[in-house]
């Protein structure tokens, strides 16, 4: 189990764009983790007075790139890259988006690792709110780069 | 053009100076997209060596469906996404779409959706991403 300060020690994101909360259960090759969603989140500063509910559906955006930010945890977790390189989005395919999640709802990201070689790893998964599915990752592709380490 | 319902987004699109090209029946564009180190997303992706988030160029496709086919449609499935090149600050991206009607017969759509294939090229004009989604009316489920 991660708490949060810990997840921000391990993540090279920084605010806004730090989107997991808590990791609740790693092993070298798999990977839970969560991020609640806030009506306060930038994404929905914009949207005007009486916008109705729908307009609230969490940018599918942001649902892939948190998804992505677990599978960089297990990365950087499960030693699956040089620590002084940051893993960066390659590549996905066969993303299939359910039921849209909402301000109130709590993520759950369960990451498995594919596969992992010198220069790159894939990630497959699925996204939770309350048990129901609300994303389906068939791959995702992760390769690294030269960065700053975490601070 | 068709009204855009609101709909939370990530990086909203520069519109209408975006549009350097659009066919009246929605089937093609293309936009010209800066990538602004000022930007909310880049300030933390990453301190010290600012890249565009690649999922900001979903969040883009998804907004350029709306814009061409009202905002009823949301994606339902990313059927592939390639990110070859990263996509610096100070850059313009040139993003071009193509829409095509989806099959009748795919679920995902509900008989109403459509695919979009979008391609993005550097200033430099080399290739950097391309993504083929697959959009169906909002409430239907993939």
């Amino acid at each position: 189990m991660l708490d949060h300060a810990q997840v921000r020690g391990l993540l090279r994101q920084r605010p806004p764009m730090i989107l997991l909360d808590t990791v609740g259960e790693f092993s070298p090759t798999s990977l839970v983790a969560t991020k609640a969603i806030s009506g306060s989140e930038g994404c929905y500063r914009d949207l005007a007075d009486g916008t109705p509910l729908a307009g609230f559906a969490y940018p599918q955006a942001l649902l892939v790139e948190s998804f992505g930010q677990a599978c960089s945890l297990l990365w950087t977790l499960a030693g699956l890259g040089p620590p002084d390189r940051i893993p960066l989005l390659v590549g996905v395919s066969d993303l299939a988006f359910h039921s849209s999640p909402f301000p109130g709802d709590v993520l759950e990201h369960q990451v498995r690792l594919v596969h992992s070689s010198s220069t790159a790893c894939e990630f497959t998964g699925r996204s939770h709110v309350n048990g129901d599915t609300v994303l389906d990752v068939g791959s995702l592709l992760v390769a690294s780069l030269p960065g700053p380490s975490p601070t | 053009m068709p009204a855009s319902a609101p709909k939370a987004t990530m990086s909203a699109l520069p519109v209408p100076l975006a549009w350097s090209e659009r066919a009246p029946d929605g089937t093609h564009a293309v936009l010209r997209l800066p990538v602004d180190l000022a930007a909310d997303h880049m300030a933390g992706h990453y301190p010290g060596y600012p890249i565009l988030p690649g999922v900001v160029i979903m969040d883009w496709v998804q907004q350029a469906v709306d814009s061409l086919h009202g905002a009823g449609l949301r994606m339902r499935r990313l059927d592939r996404a390639r990110f070859v090149r990263p996509l610096f600050p100070g850059d313009v991206l040139e993003l071009t779409i193509r829409v095509r009607p989806g099959e009748p017969d795919d679920q995902a759509m509900d008989g109403e959706g459509v695919f979009a294939n979008a391609r993005i090229v550097r200033s430099d004009r080399r290739p950097a991403v391309e993504l083929d989604a697959t959009f169906g009316p909002v409430g239907a489920h993939a």
